[in-house]
């Protein structure tokens, strides 16, 4: 996944809100019932589909759809899981995976935090108590997003203390 | 003629789930940090997906193609006649 140095300790990793994958796995979900209520509907209007000559061909053809939709499911379970962001006593990391086939991991030092921001911005933010996390970065005008993480304001504190510590260790080092 | 059609496009959508069953084992195993988590999630994904291939290996062979491929040429006959 990445390596961690010898002196490098986790102190804290973060997922997105558990709604994201509720929305992700939402869909799936519909798409399950809509499986079931077209067989409901075929064997309404369509009796033959269910005869004894095609019963075992329309059960057959409605598993292969409920087969492809857990996969599904747990192609979007990996997404979730497996995007995360980790914060170390020297480094922060940005673990993100799109889909299956593509995933990216980017890191930053703790030295190079300019500025830490929080955006809580919508009616289901609020009420759920989720947001993005902005890490300004310096010497790049690239910013580092913790998208839709739980509790944004403490982790942004937590960011915070960390770089400070850091900072003080550096200094300390120094002198 | 029906069945062997079925059969080699059952196996062709068979493939692509292998694909992205190994695909989801890869990354639990190599990128999870939790261990016990892993194991649950590929536990029950591994049962409930061999339950299901299972079934449709027992659908698959339980029907009828050489029954359905005549009804389905005497259809066909019939539909001409018009």
């Amino acid at each position: 996944m990445f390596r961690i140095n010898t002196n490098e300790n986790i102190l804290a990793s973060y997922r997105r809100h558990w709604l994201m994958l509720f929305g992700d796995i939402f869909y799936i979900f519909l798409m399950a019932l809509g499986i079931a209520f077209s067989a409901v509907m075929i064997k309404q209007f369509f009796p033959v589909a269910f005869s004894s000559l095609y019963l075992s061909l329309t059960i057959w053809f409605i598993l292969l759809l409920y087969h492809g939709l857990w996969i599904a499911f747990f192609v979007k379970l990996a997404d979730y899981w497996l995007d995360t962001w980790v914060i170390t006593n020297e480094r922060i990391i940005d673990v993100e995976q799109k889909g299956l086939f593509k995933r990216e991991v980017s890191e930053f030092k703790l030295d190079k935090i300019q500025d830490v921001s929080v955006d809580v911005s919508g009616v289901i933010q609020t009420l759920f108590g989720y947001g993005n996390v902005q890490i300004q970065t310096a010497g790049s005008d690239r910013i580092f997003l913790f998208k839709t993480v739980p509790n944004p304001q403490e982790i942004k504190n937590k960011i915070l203390k960390i770089h400070d510590e850091y900072m003080s260790t550096l200094n300390k080092r120094a002198n | 003629m029906l069945g062997y059609f079925a059969l080699i496009l059952w196996f062709l959508i068979l493939i692509v789930y292998f694909v992205f069953t190994a695909s989801i084992f890869y990354h639990f195993k190599k990128y999870s940090t939790s261990p016990a988590r892993r194991r649950t999630f590929l536990g029950i994904f591994s049962i409930a997906s061999l339950a299901l291939f299972i079934s449709n290996l027992v659908f698959f062979s339980r029907i009828p193609w050489k029954e359905i491929s005549e009804t389905l040429s005497t259809s066909i006959r019939g539909l001409g006649g018009f």
